[in-house]
C-alpha cells in the first residue's frame, strides 16, 4: 500500500513532479509524511521546514479530499493528500 | 492632534464650486479611526432616511487611514463611502495603489464630495489647493486613456481616481479606478455611479506633505525587525498573486462554478490559476504603495484574439466571477474582460456574477438571442463574456439592463429569474461559497454592504491561518456551528478596524497578527490603545454601520443568503459526502445577534449603543 502526495504549484516545481508516492502500510502522521518528502527532495525541504513542530508552514495547506489536515493528523495507507498554496483572493 | 492625522478633511461642493476645511477632534478620531470608520460616521451625520444616492446632497466620501504615508507596511489603501445606489444601503469600497498616500501628501485625511457640477469636471488638488477643471474633453474616455492626459495637465507624480463610461452612464455596477492601467479599483457597491451622478470625472491629487508620526524611530525599528518574517511568509502569495489560490479553493468547494451550481472543475481551475498566469501572460508583479508583498499582477497578451491586453491582471475574485461562474477557462479572454472592466470602470465581481446570472436566464429561456443582439450567451462562451462586458460598460443593448446588477435585472426579467440572482442585499456574491465555509455564510449575511468576503475575512482562518486575537489557532473547522458566531463577529470587529486604519488584510499572509498592527498604529498615533479598546472600537464601527442600515430599513429579513446557497447542494461528479453542506443560517444569526447585543430582529439594543458611545 502507499500514500500519494499530490503537489500543486509551486511545490510541484520544487519536487519536479506532480505526485510523490510513499510506501506506507500503516497510518502515518502528516509531519512524518512531510519529513519523508523533504528527505528525498531538498528543494521542498527548504519550504517545508519553515513550519515548526506544531505548525504547518504558513504558505502551505494540506488537504485530504476537502478536509484541512494538521501536522498530527494521521493519513491512512491508500489515501491521497494534496499540498497546495493557501492564498485567498480579494 | 495625534500622529497619523493631517488634521483636516476637504469638503467640496461641486454645485457652488466651493471648498471648506473640516476638522475633527482627537476624541472623534480615536472613536472612529479613519478610512471606512470615519467615513461611516460622516455618512451617518450627513444623510437621512430619504437621501437618494444620486441626489446632489448625497455625500461621496474618500478617506485614507492614519497610517498611510508612513513606514507601516501595506497601509497605502483608502476607503470610499456613500449610500450605495446598487443596494440602497451602506456602501463602502476600498482600493490600494497610490491614491491613499497621495491624499495625505496633499495635506488631507480625506475628501467629502457633495453637490453636482454643471458640466463634466475634474478636481486637481495639490498640497491642499483645489481647482475645479473642465473635463468635457475626458467625458466618454476610458480610465486608461485619461490617466496620462490628466498627468500631463497636472503633475507627472499625481495620482488619478476616475470613473469610466460605466460610471458616467450611472451603471449600478460602476466603480472608481485609481492609478490608470495599474487599475486599483474601488469596485463594489456602485460608487462610480455616485461619482458620475455628480458629473465628476476624476480627482487628481499630489503633494509634498509628510504624515506626522509620534514615535518614528520605534516604528522604523519594529518594521525592520518584522520585515524578514513578512517577506518569508508571503513568498508564495507574492509569487502567485491572489489567483494562486484558484486550485486550492476549487478543491475545497469554495470556488463558484456555473452560477454556484456545479461541484468540481479541476481542469478549468488549473487553466486560470495564478500558476498558469505566471507561466504565460504575466509580465511582472505590482505592489501598492508601502507594500512589500506585491500580490498585484501586470499582464500582456500579444497574440491571438485578445491581443492588446496590457496592464493590471485578473485577481482571484475576477477569476471566480468572470471565469468559474461563467465556466470560462480561457485565461486570455478573462484578462481581456478584466481589462475592459477596468477601462469602463466596472466591478469585476458584480459584472461576472451578473453575466453568469444572464447565462442562466438564457439557458432557461427567460432571455433569448433577440435580447442579446444575437450573442449566444452559453456557459463557457468566452467571446460572449467579452462582448457582454463591452455592452455593460457602454450600457448598450442588454448591457443597459445588466448594468443595474442581478437583483434589479431579475426583477425586470421576471418569472423565476430572481432564483438565479445570487446576491445579499443587492450586492453580488464574491468568489467564496457560503456552503464551503459557514463563517463566510454568516459574514455575507450580516456584512453591512451585502455579500462581502472582506468585512470578516474568516475563510483563511477556517483553513488553518492563525490569528490568536480572534481565537484562530489553526483548528477552527469550516462547518462547525458552535462558537462560529462569536468568531465571525470578532473577525468583523477586527477587519472593520483594518478597514479604518487602512491596513491591508493580506498582511496576515506575511505573518503579521493583530497585535503587530496595533503596535504600529500606536507608534504612529502616540496613543496607548490596548486590545480591549481595539476590539471595542471595532465593535463600535460595526454597530455604527448597522445603525446606518437600520435607518434604511435593514433588519433580519435582509440578513440572508440566496435560496441556492441555503437549500441547493452543489452537483456533479467528484464530490464527497462531506462537501455537501448547507449553512444553518437561522441558528447562526440568532447566535450572532445575541453575542452582539442585538434583538431578534437584528437591531442593536439601546444599552449596547450606549455602551459603545453611539
Amino acid at each position: 500500500m502507499s500514500v500519494k502526495v499530490r503537489l500543486s504549484f509551486p511545490y510541484r516545481k520544487l519536487v519536479g513532479k506532480e505526485e510523490v508516492e510513499l510506501d506506507l502500510n500503516s497510518p502515518t502522521k502528516v509531519k512524518d509524511i512531510l519529513r519523508m518528502v523533504s528527505e528525498t527532495h531538498p528543494g521542498f525541504k527548504e519550504y517545508a521546514e519553515k513550519g515548526t513542530d506544531e505548525k504547518i508552514a504558513p504558505h502551505m495547506v494540506i488537504l485530504l479530499h476537502d478536509r484541512v489536515l494538521r501536522l498530527d493528523d494521521f493519513v491512512e495507507a491508500g489515501e491521497t493528500i494534496q499540498i497546495m498554496a493557501p492564498v485567498a483572493g480579494g | 492632534m495625534a500622529g497619523g492625522y493631517m488634521g483636516k478633511v476637504l469638503g467640496v461642493d461641486l454645485t457652488h464650486k466651493k471648498t471648506e476645511e473640516i476638522t475633527f477632534s482627537e476624541e472623534m478620531c480615536r472613536k472612529f479611526i479613519g478610512g471606512s470608520g470615519l467615513g461611516a460616521k460622516i455618512l451617518y451625520d450627513e444623510t437621512n432616511a430619504d437621501t437618494d444616492p444620486f441626489s446632489p446632497e448625497a455625500p461621496l466620501i474618500f478617506m485614507a487611514g492614519p497610517t498611510a504615508n508612513t513606514l507601516v507596511p501595506t497601509s497605502g489603501r483608502h476607503a470610499v463611502v456613500a449610500r450605495s445606489p446598487l443596494t440602497g444601503v451602506f456602501g463602502e469600497s476600498d482600493a490600494g495603489g497610490t491614491w491613499g498616500v497621495r491624499v495625505k501628501q496633499a495635506g488631507l485625511d480625506g475628501i467629502i464630495i457633495t453637490g453636482k457640477a454643471e458640466k463634466p469636471t475634474y478636481l486637481w488638488i495639490q498640497d491642499g489647493k483645489v481647482e475645479f477643471r473642465d473635463a468635457s474633453h475626458l467625458w466618454g474616455k476610458d480610465t486608461y486613456e485619461i490617466d496620462p492626459i490628466l498627468k500631463a495637465e497636472t503633475h507627472k507624480n499625481a495620482t488619478v481616481a476616475a470613473i469610466g463610461p460605466a460610471g458616467e452612464k450611472l451603471a449600478l455596477l460602476a466603480g472608481i479606478v485609481h492609478d490608470g492601467k495599474d487599475a486599483r479599483i474601488a469596485g463594489r457597491c456602485g460608487l462610480g455611479a455616485v461619482m458620475g451622478s455628480k458629473n465628476l470625472k476624476a480627482i487628481v491629487v499630489q503633494g509634498s506633505n509628510k504624515t506626522p508620526v509620534a514615535h518614528r524611530e520605534d516604528l522604523a525599528a519594529s518594521v525592520k525587525e518584522l520585515m524578514p518574517t513578512i517577506l518569508e511568509s508571503s513568498k508564495t502569495f507574492g509569487k502567485l498573486g491572489t489567483s494562486g489560490g484558484v486550485p486550492t479553493h476549487e478543491t475545497m468547494g469554495n470556488f463558484p462554478l456555473q452560477n454556484w451550481r456545479l461541484g468540481r472543475w479541476e481542469e478549468g481551475a488549473k487553466k486560470i490559476s495564478g500558476a498558469a498566469m505566471a507561466e504565460s501572460i504575466l509580465v511582472k508583479r505590482y505592489a501598492c504603495r508601502q507594500c512589500p508583498i506585491a500580490c498585484g499582477r501586470e499582464v500582456k497578451v500579444e497574440h491571438g484574439p485578445y491581443a492588446g491586453v496590457d496592464g493590471a491582471g485578473p485577481e482571484y475574485e475576477t477569476m471566480g466571477t468572470l471565469g468559474g461562474m461563467c465556466l470560462v477557462d480561457n485565461l486570455e479572454a478573462i484578462a481581456m474582460a478584466n481589462e475592459l472592466c477596468n477601462r469602463y470602470g466596472l466591478d469585476t465581481i458584480s459584472t461576472g456574477a451578473t453575466i453568469a446570472f444572464a447565462m442562466e436566464c438564457y439557458e432557461n429561456g427567460l432571455i433569448s438571442k433577440k435580447d442579446t443582439d444575437g450573442i449566444e450567451l452559453t456557459w463557457g462562451n468566452h467571446q460572449a463574456l467579452v462582448e457582454m462586458v463591452k455592452k455593460m460598460g457602454k450600457r448598450e443593448g442588454i448591457g443597459e439592463l445588466l448594468g443595474k446588477g442581478s437583483r434589479k435585472a431579475a426583477q425586470e426579467i421576471g418569472g423565476i429569474a430572481p432564483e438565479f440572482a445570487m446576491h445579499v442585499k443587492g450586492l453580488e456574491l464574491p468568489a467564496h461559497d457560503p456552503r464551503s465555509y459557514f463563517g463566510a455564510a454568516l459574514a455575507f449575511a450580516t456584512s453591512a454592504r451585502g455579500a462581502c468576503h472582506l468585512s470578516a475575512w474568516t475563510m483563511g482562518f477556517e483553513r488553518g491561518l492563525t490569528m490568536p486575537e480572534v481565537g484562530a489557532d489553526g483548528r477552527i473547522t469550516r462547518w462547525e456551528v458552535e462558537g462560529k458566531a462569536k468568531f465571525v463577529a470578532d473577525c468583523q470587529f477586527v477587519m472593520g478596524m483594518y478597514d479604518s486604519m487602512k491596513l491591508c488584510k493580506f498582511i496576515a499572509f506575511g505573518g503579521i497578527k493583530v497585535s503587530h498592527g496595533l503596535k504600529w498604529f500606536n507608534q504612529v498615533t502616540g496613543w496607548d490603545m490596548d486590545l480591549p479598546e481595539f476590539f471595542k472600537t471595532g465593535e463600535r464601527l460595526f454597530n455604527l454601520k448597522r445603525m446606518i442600515n437600520v435607518r434604511w430599513g435593514v433588519s433580519r429579513k435582509d440578513d440572508t443568503l440566496p435560496a441556492r446557497s441555503l437549500t441547493h447542494k452543489r452537483v456533479g461528479p467528484g464530490l464527497t459526502e462531506s462537501e455537501l453542506h448547507l449553512p444553518p443560517l437561522g441558528r447562526l444569526l440568532s447566535d450572532q445577534y445575541e453575542y452582539c447585543g442585538w434583538n431578534e430582529l437584528g437591531i442593536p439594543r439601546p444599552e449596547k449603543l450606549e455602551e459603545l458611545g453611539l
